[in-house]
């Protein structure tokens, strides 16, 4: 009976440190563009065990403005595709993007956003409009000419895409596929900062830092009660 | 001449030694709410000893649930409900039973379907699964859950709301609950309050030792008997 007790005492300060674990990745990616907040939560399986699931909070963060014309911030809950060197697509709402030696936009680790979209070198203005068309003009007299089109697209449940790192995501079978999203908007000059609510982590420190406390005394007073009983002679 | 006879002693050291299970049994209950502190709706259990225990050991202690409403806590969530009231969410579970809980953590699924977060459906009050019949990008403005249990979705297209279906609340029989108060964007935070586990378990630990100089008293005393007749 004791060994049961000091097992889920055990389990569930192991528990407490995971949730430490995803509290101190939120609160470390703070200044993250576009990071999205993890959720721990804690909650009983059928038999009673103690279990955790990691959650993503999908929604928006705070638009930051930047007033570089190559950082855009979505406005809604698309996502931008960007085409990775192996030729796959990600997903990504950081819009912190470059160009790269040849003149195409691209985000900070060299993937190409959208199909690819090159600018000229010597332009007179840039715009990305809030369909996420690109125009630019060559010269001060010139009219815009688009160059493309970045094609946000939306999942039906942004929560369970998968992060591949480098503030990128991919869709898996829970996520459902990407679809076109008309809906939001992009906005040039901005960056979204990231969802975490700061305060909530404090909060969050606070109640599992209690739970792992109790739990570690349960161990503890376990332990006295095997001292006792393997001396029950004296 | 012979001596017939025998040391009676044995009663009292079987029951000292059932006491002290009967409190690891107590303790047993009180380390589960202590492990579950940090779990949403959970409902902590209070040890019950029945009458002869010093017969039935711990197998006199029985857990009784205390349905008192924890602390209601602020997320924002739209999908994450609490109830003011008594009563508990049904969900169906893998075997095709419905089982209840408290925890109203919801999330939805690529088809529509509610469920929790170890992945049951949520059942309506009439029930049947909850099904969206399309998922809302922004979930917190167009999800609108009532007191009551009303799942109200915007269609954004149509400029209209539809209810999606009714949240089926049951009580500890099994019977749709009449009277419900959900909250939405609220968890409801376990009713487990540490310190009361902990004085809870400080008079265990004292009983637990005095059961236990109680056996070493009679042992010695035993084993004293036993010593003296052998010398006689």
């Amino acid at each position: 009976m004791l060994d049961m007790i000091m097992k889920i005492a055990a389990a569930n300060a192991n528990k407490q440190y995971e949730s430490l674990e995803n509290v101190s990745l939120n609160v470390a990616n703070y200044n993250t563009t576009g990071y999205k907040a993890k959720r721990f939560e804690q909650f009983l399986t059928v038999d009673d065990r103690l279990d955790g699931v990691t959650r993503i909070d999908a929604g928006k963060g705070d638009l930051m403005t930047t007033k570089r014309e190559l950082d855009i911030g979505v406005d809604g809950f698309g996502y931008i595709p960007v085409t990775q060197p192996d030729g796959t697509i990600a997903y990504t709402r950081d819009g912190s993007f470059t160009l790269n030696s040849q003149g195409y936009i691209v985000n900070m680790r060299g993937d190409i956003v959208g199909e690819g979209i090159k600018v000229p070198i010597d332009y007179e203005k840039f715009q990305i409009k809030a369909d996420g068309s690109v125009l630019v003009k060559t010269t001060k007299q010139a009219d815009f000419t688009p160059l493309g089109k970045i094609n946000l697209v939306k999942f039906s449940v942004p929560e369970k895409l998968k992060s591949i790192g480098y503030n990128k995501l991919m869709p898996t079978d829970e996520s459902g596929a990407a679809a076109p999203d008309t809906e939001s908007k992009i906005k040039q000059g901005f960056l979204e900062r990231a969802n975490v609510k700061i305060h909530g982590q404090i909060e969050q420190i606070l109640r599992l830092n209690a739970s792992l406390i109790s739990n570690m005394r349960i161990i503890k007073f376990a332990d006295d009660l095997y001292r006792q009983s393997i001396n029950l002679r004296q | 001449m012979v001596l017939k006879g025998y040391v009676y002693a044995n009663d009292g050291l079987t029951i000292s030694m059932k006491a002290m299970h009967t409190q690891m049994a107590m303790l047993n209950v009180h380390t589960d709410n202590i492990a579950n502190y940090a779990v949403p709706g959970y409902q902590k259990k209070e040890p019950v000893v029945t009458s002869f225990a010093e017969y039935l050991g711990p197998n006199a202690v029985d857990a009784a649930t205390n349905t008192d409403i924890g602390r209601l806590r602020r997320t924002g969530q739209p999908l994450d409900l609490s109830l003011n009231s008594k009563g508990y969410f049904q969900r169906l579970s893998a075997t095709g039973g419905i089982d209840l809980s408290r925890d109203g953590r919801f999330q939805l699924d690529k088809d529509g379907y509610l469920r929790s977060l170890d992945g049951k459906q949520i059942l309506s009050a009439a029930g049947t699964v909850i099904k969206f019949p399309f998922i809302p990008a922004d979930l917190d403005k167009s999800v609108k859950i009532t007191p009551n249990g009303e799942i109200m979705l915007y269609d954004r297209k149509k400029g209209k709301a539809l209810s999606v279906g009714h949240l089926g609340v049951a009580n500890e029989q099994g019977t749709i609950a009449s009277e419900i108060d959900i909250k939405q964007g609220y968890v409801e935070d376990s009713n487990v309050m540490l310190q009361q586990e902990y004085m809870a378990i400080m008079p265990l630990r004292r009983e637990f030792e005095a059961n236990r100089q109680m056996f070493i008293i009679q042992n010695d005393a035993v084993s004293r008997m036993i010593q003296e007749l052998g010398r006689a």
